[in-house]
């Protein structure tokens, strides 16, 4: 399998959301939500664009306090946190404005992207914090999580109000496998199994990579190449991919 | 009795107290213990020793000796009071192949090159395997990067798997650049030089005896 990132449709929402984000009229409305079902490559994503555009990107924890997220932030910028809140929080609003500015001059977004933000949705205290850094130096927070942000935010009015774009990952479309196929798999491969992975991975990207592995052992044993590549009567009762609700492996039934 | 005043002298205290140790990290209590001096000062001293490059915080109240303070302590560099250096000209950021690798390496608990890969290269770049083969290299060598002990599963039959790394040693921000004239690695996060052992020497040693036993 090659080493490459496939930009599916998911990933080109998010981009036209962050072009749509940087040309807002209100400068205060700096906050974006991303969510999603898990295994769709929103962290995969994310990880990217972060190692694009020298974000930070920390991790929410269940129990964070709006201390330990001043930590996690200073951490990340290598900054020794001083003892009270209010020297923290200017101590990371500086590094952040330095940083946006030196991104700036690249015309590259910062921003500071929260994975597993559904753990901190409902905490007022952060969402209030990140509020204040959003409002203070207009830097974008991205929130990803799975799906509970949305309805959690809504409790706090002053915070919704300021959320500029919502992007939803959803399953990969039939055009993304494809993309899958051209972009990262070793041996040509036909529409027909392309098109059976899209049904059976129920759009999952993890489980598309699993059946993209198992795709390229038989065709190399076939040695499937440009105008002879895999067919589904190839892969007959060759198994494809891990159910993710039994753990059962699945196979391609014979005859199709 | 002589007192203690001065902060190049609380500096040096610091920096002898950290050398007379096993030259790992000591934290702030076992400092406390040693030296005659408060903690307030220690930390201040500290911070200025962090600023001459000679001592690192590990972590909030822990600090180790660096490579560059080792190597000040050898040459028995005398420590003077006021400023030491200009104002420091922060590095700029770069949007390279490296930096960017750098960044998602600092992401990522542990990963396989494969995984930076396709976080990291763009269409643009020529060929990211071997340019992060390199880079990845280089970091092992310097002690920036382990590798662990499990291997990823491949997707060929025979395949050994991939290699896992982890990142131990996250400086900062800005990734380690190559000096080619100094076969080194210069850390701009902490302004530390590495010098790496490149396969060169390790290339000449395996040619040689072939080379002897065809001449014979």
């Amino acid at each position: 399998m090659k080493n490459a990132f496939v930009e599916t449709a998911n990933v080109a929402r998010f981009q036209a959301a962050l072009s749509a984000l940087e040309r807002r009229g209100a400068s205060e409305a700096c906050l974006m939500v991303v969510d999603g079902a898990p295994g769709l490559g929103k962290t995969t994503a994310l990880h990217r664009w972060a190692a694009h555009n020298a974000c930070i990107f920390v991790r929410a924890k269940k129990e964070w306090s709006p201390g330990w997220f001043l930590d996690e932030m200073l951490g990340q910028f290598r900054i020794a946190p001083a003892h009270s809140y209010k020297k923290k929080f200017e101590q990371a609003l500086e590094a952040m404005l330095q940083r946006q500015s030196a991104m700036h001059l690249q015309r590259k977004t910062f921003a500071v992207v929260i994975d597993e933000a559904d753990h901190v949705s409902r905490s007022a205290n952060i969402i209030e914090s990140i509020r204040d850094f959003s409002d203070t130096g207009d830097i974008v927070f991205v929130l990803v999580g799975m799906g509970k942000i949305r309805d959690n935010l809504t409790r706090f009015p002053q915070v919704a109000s300021r959320i500029a774009q919502y992007v939803r990952f959803e399953p990969a479309t039939a055009a993304d496998v494809r993309a899958f196929f051209d972009r990262l798999c070793d041996v040509p491969v036909a529409d027909d199994v392309a098109g059976f992975v899209h049904k059976i991975a129920g759009g999952l990207n993890r489980e598309i990579m699993e059946a993209i592995a198992a795709i390229e052992a038989v065709g190399r044993r076939n040695k499937a190449k440009e105008g002879a590549p895999v067919t589904l009567a190839m892969l007959a009762g060759q198994p494809l991919m891990n159910d993710r609700r039994t753990g059962q492996p699945i196979f391609v039934p014979e005859g199709l | 009795m002589a007192t203690i005043t001065g902060n190049a002298t609380h500096q040096a205290a610091l920096l002898g107290v950290m050398a007379s140790g096993n030259a790992g990290p000591l934290t702030m209590d076992q400092l406390d213990a040693v030296l005659p001096i408060g903690r307030k000062k220690i930390a201040t001293a500290a911070g200025r020793l962090i600023l001459r490059g000679f001592v690192e915080r590990a972590e909030t109240g822990v600090y180790a000796l660096t490579l560059t303070g080792r190597k000040a302590l050898a040459e028995g560099v005398s420590l003077k009071s006021g400023p030491h250096r200009g104002k420091r000209k922060h590095p700029v950021y770069r949007d390279t192949l490296t930096q960017r690798a750098w960044t998602a390496m600092r992401l990522q608990p542990r990963f396989s090159l494969g995984d930076i890969i396709t976080l990291a290269a763009n269409d643009q770049d020529g060929q990211p395997e071997k340019a992060l083969q390199r880079f990845v290299h280089r970091l092992k060598s310097t002690g920036y990067l382990v590798e662990l002990p499990a291997r990823r599963r491949g997707s060929t039959r025979t395949s050994n798997g991939f290699k896992v790394f982890r990142l131990v040693r996250d400086t900062g921000e800005h990734a380690l650049r190559w000096i080619d004239r100094q076969r080194s690695m210069k850390d701009w996060n902490t302004r530390e030089i590495f010098p790496v052992r490149t396969g060169r020497a390790r290339h000449d040693r395996e040619v040689l005896p072939a080379t002897r036993r065809g001449g014979a």
